[in-house]
């Protein structure tokens, strides 16, 4: 699903270079439940959002599914990452003035899905998620374990192959949390890809295999 | 998707409820003053639209090389008649009219009244519609009357009065009933029925057939070619151009009138619909586009602030956007968001202003002397306007702010690394001093333009104004009229109450001194002469205005026979003539143009202001009345010490001297006031936009305040950990704005300078431009900016340090 290979990202300070990627060389097969753990600052979440397509990298090649995604153009690319890939941030990211419910359709919108489609999408995810009664609330009338659950269910509503998770249990309390990863593990079995990065052993062993990072590269 | 967009601009507007309130209260402002200055546009635009064959009707206007033979909106009494009669295949239509002013009575009530007396053609031609009577008939008798619905309600009190009759006075005295064949729907402002501004603004209201001239005796003048002082008309056939008829023109010109009138006059053809436009100099036409660029500059402040507001304020929508982004939303859609936020405040504030334009409109109206139309009597389709506006002002607002939410990275937004928007501060502050820059001029033009005007009402004139009435009286030019009047003046200058009295042709009002003549030395000829302003006076005028002398006496005022033969000239006209003082001039004879018998000076009056402050004074001569039988109006110098009692007897005194004639009086001090109106307005407008532009700055200046604080809480509790003073924290926020306000005034200054000097070269008595308006209006608007930062900084400043520190 996603191979890697030499993927470069630095900095230039004081005329030399601080690298935030060195030589990254990693492959990604579809089904796959991946943790990504290191220290603060070791290049866990650049790599993330460089395999989200959010960043780019300054040397290297990326393929995904099949598309050399850095030789794309860019119209092309975020249609692809519309459509595959869904993020769950530690922050939750929630928009703060839009609803439950608003923020679960959000991406919806964006994907020119017509009306009757979004009503019957964000219901079922709803349903899924346990949250029905709370649709209307804002995010801020929310715990943080349930802000996080919409965060999941608007990574999830565009049925995306591939889910990107940036410490989504980082600002939770430790129940909240593993409910968080039991609700991976599930979405996990059910055929999605998940990529995570995280802190936790505990969390990490959650997934079928655990990459570690330091100092912008990978630690084999 | 749109309903998104909506449901979010209304929500974040509702939770940053300072800004939008600033935002809206300031774009109000500025949409509601674009609005009445734009009403005002329009109306003054729709001046003469209404006129049925509007792009067929020309005026006929005169060029004069020799301004005192003619004024320059009329012409020879003949032309338009002749025109008609001689190229029928050129001219459809014509219209040519005297205006007369008299007494209209219907049983004991009296009034002065403006008649409009001329060709049965004038209610087909123009268009005016009846609301009773028979347009093509009812000029057709020459006791025919056809007046306005208004003039109908204010005699009978109904406008159904059709074969009603009126009594109009004729200049003799003698009286004849009209028979009313005609009521005309009031018309719309024109120049056909309605001339000149200021004092000089009039209506006529009442129109009668050229053939009733007869009865005013005024008959043979209106076919005279010798008579220039005739407005006329003419409608061209279809396709005719103006042009074609320069040359019938010339040949009509050639064939009956004199060789010294031939060598002077040039006709041209205006176009009815242009001619308001362009009258006075075309001071309509400059009003409107000096006001235009107030209320455009005004709502560009405006919507400055909001442009400021949003990019300052946009630190609270990073997340947002970098979300959005996230979730797939592309630049372009996150535009369209931030454009819709703009346009839905836009939107309130539209509506905020069409309530804010019904409630000023009076007040406009009143400023500029013209009633605005009201809200719900506009067009049909300007309801787009309000719409048009809202979806302009809102992309040309928002346009910047949603280039430059919509460009941040969405990452970087993400992970909080950005504190703040990255754009150009440069920018913003270049905006903020732009519009200290515009109040600065605005308010110093205001400062200027209200002591031009205070200078206007209190300068020493030359003569005394204070405790001076007027009133017209009925006018008749014969030697028993004059006789008459001396004996009437005389029973006035009776009364315990009336210091003196005089009655004259001319008062000094700035239009009546509308004659003058070729002034020379007998011992030379005409071609040497100046020409002089005339004035038709009795020997009176003198002490009643108070009029200093500079030699000899005024016309043998202090008793005997007034010397009636005699001439009095000003100072500026002995001068002119080469006479080196008064005392040289006395004695010596002088002669007019047309009349070759001499006149001896027997008196020089020090100059006086008889004009308005507008023009330099000019060389002036007075011709006492008995020489020259023309009178208007009987002037009163009254007693200071119960001038309502005093009216009284005037007024009793006047209904027996003179029955039938209403006493309509005007204290000098008002027909003074009056003279400056175009000015005073300009006080008006200009103070309001300087508190307008005022409220905007400062609504400017309290919404960068206000975010800075938001930014800097942090550091000003470091500061004062670090031991920084209140005063010192307040110095903090007021050091951008002061060097911004330093830059402003650099820049307005001088470009003010130049216009308050433009502008008072209109003048020829005006105020010297001096430094201190500029330095208080700058010092102003330092501490009013100063205070708008005091008030907003002062709890922060004060605040414990430790509590500031903890918002992080």
């Amino acid at each position: 699903m996603i191979q890697l290979q030499h993927i470069s990202k630095w900095v230039t300070q004081g005329g030399s270079r601080i690298f935030l990627l060195k030589d990254i060389n990693l492959e990604i097969q579809e089904g796959q439940f991946i943790s990504i753990m290191g220290p603060s600052g070791s290049g866990k979440s650049t790599l993330l959002n460089v395999i989200g397509m959010l960043d780019q990298p300054d040397e290297g090649d990326y393929n995904f599914m099949g598309q050399e995604v850095f030789k794309l153009k860019e119209k092309q690319r975020s249609a692809i990452y519309k459509s595959h890939i869904g993020f769950v941030f530690q922050a939750y990211h929630l928009i703060d003035e839009l609803t439950v419910y608003e923020n679960i359709e959000t991406p919806l919108l964006y994907q020119d899905v017509k009306q009757s489609e979004r009503k019957a999408l964000v219901a079922d995810m709803l349903d899924k998620f346990n949250i029905v009664g709370k649709k209307d609330l804002f995010p801020s009338q929310l715990s943080g374990g349930q802000q996080q659950l919409v965060g999941i269910a608007r990574a999830l509503i565009a049925s995306p192959k591939l889910i990107l998770a940036d410490e989504p249990t980082g600002n939770l309390n430790s129940k909240q949390g593993e409910e968080i990863m039991e609700l991976f593990k599930q979405l996990n079995d059910e055929g999605v890809t998940i990529i995570q990065a995280t802190h936790s052993e505990k969390n990490a062993a959650y997934g079928s295999r655990t990459i570690h990072m330091l100092d912008a590269r990978i630690e084999l | 998707m749109f309903k998104n967009y909506f449901k979010i601009a209304v929500r974040h507007l509702w939770k940053n409820k300072t800004f939008t309130a600033i935002n809206i209260f300031g774009l109000s402002i500025g949409i509601a003053f674009t609005l009445l200055i734009g009403a005002y546009i329009w109306s003054e635009l729709q001046v003469n639209k209404n006129i049925s064959h509007k792009d067929e009707i020309f005026l006929l206007q005169s060029k004069w090389k020799d301004p005192s033979m003619g004024l320059d909106f009329a012409t020879l009494a003949p032309l338009s008649k002749a025109l008609k009669e001689n190229y029928p295949n050129l001219v459809e239509n014509y219209y040519h009219h005297d205006g007369i002013s008299s007494i209209v009575s219907k049983g004991d009530k009296h009034f002065t009244e403006g008649l409009q007396v001329g060709d049965a053609s004038f209610l087909e031609m123009m268009g005016f519609p009846l609301i009773y009577g028979n347009a093509s008939t009812a000029l057709d008798k020459p006791t025919s009357l056809v007046l306005t619905a208004s003039k109908a309600i204010k005699y009978f009190g109904t406008t159904n009065v059709i074969g009603q009759t009126l009594t109009i006075q004729s200049f003799s005295g003698s009286k004849q009933d009209f028979e009313i064949t005609g009521v005309m729907k009031d018309p719309p402002q024109n120049t056909i029925n309605s001339w000149g501004n200021g004092i000089n603004k009039g209506t006529n209201e009442f129109f009668l057939p050229a053939s009733s001239l007869r009865f005013f005796g005024r008959d043979a003048a209106f076919e005279a070619w010798q008579n220039a002082f005739v407005l006329s008309y003419v409608q061209l056939k279809k396709g005719v151009t103006p042009s074609q008829l320069q040359a019938p023109i010339a040949q009509l010109i050639k064939l009956n009138t004199e060789p010294s009138v031939q060598k002077n006059l040039q006709v041209y053809l205006t176009p009815v619909k242009d001619y308001y436009l362009q009258s006075n100099n075309g001071i309509v036409y400059r009003t409107i586009w000096a006001l235009g660029a107030v209320a455009l500059f005004i709502l560009f402040m405006a919507m400055v602030n909001f442009v400021n507001i949003s990019v300052g304020n946009s630190v609270s929508r990073l997340k947002e956007i970098g979300v959005r982004k996230v979730m797939g939303s592309d630049k372009r859609q996150l535009i369209i968001q931030f454009l819709t936020e703009s346009i839905v405040l836009v939107a309130f504030s539209v509506i905020v202003s069409l309530l804010l334009y019904a409630a000023a409109r009076p007040f406009f109206g009143n400023m500029l002397n013209k009633e605005l139309t009201r809200l719900f009597s506009f067009p049909l389709q300007f309801a787009f306007i309000p719409i048009i506006l809202t979806l302009l002002i809102g992309v040309m607002a928002g346009i910047y702010p949603a280039f430059v939410l919509s460009r941040q990275r969405s990452l970087d937004s993400l992970k909080g690394k950005l504190q703040t928007v990255k754009e150009k501060i440069w920018f913003r502050h270049s905006l903020i001093g732009l519009q200290f820059v515009t109040a600065i001029v605005v308010f110093v033009a205001a400062v200027f333009i209200n002591e031009q005007v205070k200078f206007f009402l209190t300068k020493d004139l030359g003569y005394k104004k204070d405790q001076v009435i007027t009133a017209k009286v009925p006018r008749d030019w014969t030697p028993e009229g004059v006789q008459k009047m001396i004996s009437v003046r005389n029973q006035f200058a009776s009364l315990p109450g009336v210091i003196s009295s005089s009655f004259s042709y001319e008062i000094p009002d700035g239009a009546s001194a509308s004659m003058n003549n070729n002034l020379y030395k007998a011992a030379q000829d005409s071609t040497k002469g100046v020409v002089a302003v005339s004035l038709f006076t009795d020997e009176k005028y003198r002490a009643t205005y108070g009029i200093p002398m500079a030699a000899g006496d005024f016309f043998n005022e202090k008793g005997g026979n007034p010397d009636s033969l005699g001439v009095v000239l000003n100072e500026t006209a002995v001068k002119a003539l080469g006479w080196k003082n008064a005392q040289e001039a006395i004695g010596q004879q002088v002669k007019f143009e047309g009349n070759p018998q001499a006149s001896i000076v027997g008196g020089v009056v020090k100059d006086f202001n008889f004009g308005t402050l507008h023009e330099s004074i000019k060389p002036m001569y007075f011709i006492h009345v008995q020489n020259a039988p023309l009178f208007r109006y009987l002037s009163f110098k009254i007693n200071t010490a119960d001038t309502e009692k005093n009216l009284a007897s005037i007024q009793k005194k006047w209904s027996s001297l003179l029955p039938g004639a209403p006493f309509e009086y005007v204290f000098m001090d008002d027909t003074l006031a009056r003279l400056y109106s175009t000015e005073r307005q300009m006080k008006l407008a200009s103070g309001t936009a300087t508190g307008i532009a005022l409220v905007i700055v400062l609504l400017g200046v309290l919404g960068i305040v206000t975010q800075t604080i938001t930014r800097r809480t942090k550091e000003v509790g470091i500061r004062k950990v670090l031991g920084a003073s209140v005063a010192q924290v307040l110095l903090l926020f007021g050091k951008e704005f002061s060097i911004l306000l330093i830059i402003a005034n650099c820049i307005a200054w001088p470009v003010t300078w130049l216009f308050v000097n433009r502008w008072l070269t209109n003048y020829a008595y005006r105020i010297d431009v001096t430094w201190f308006p500029f330095i208080s209006v700058g010092i102003l608007l330092a501490i009013l900016t100063g205070i708008v930062i005091v008030l907003k900084t002062i709890k922060i400043a004060f605040s414990n340090p430790v509590k500031n520190l903890r918002t992080e």
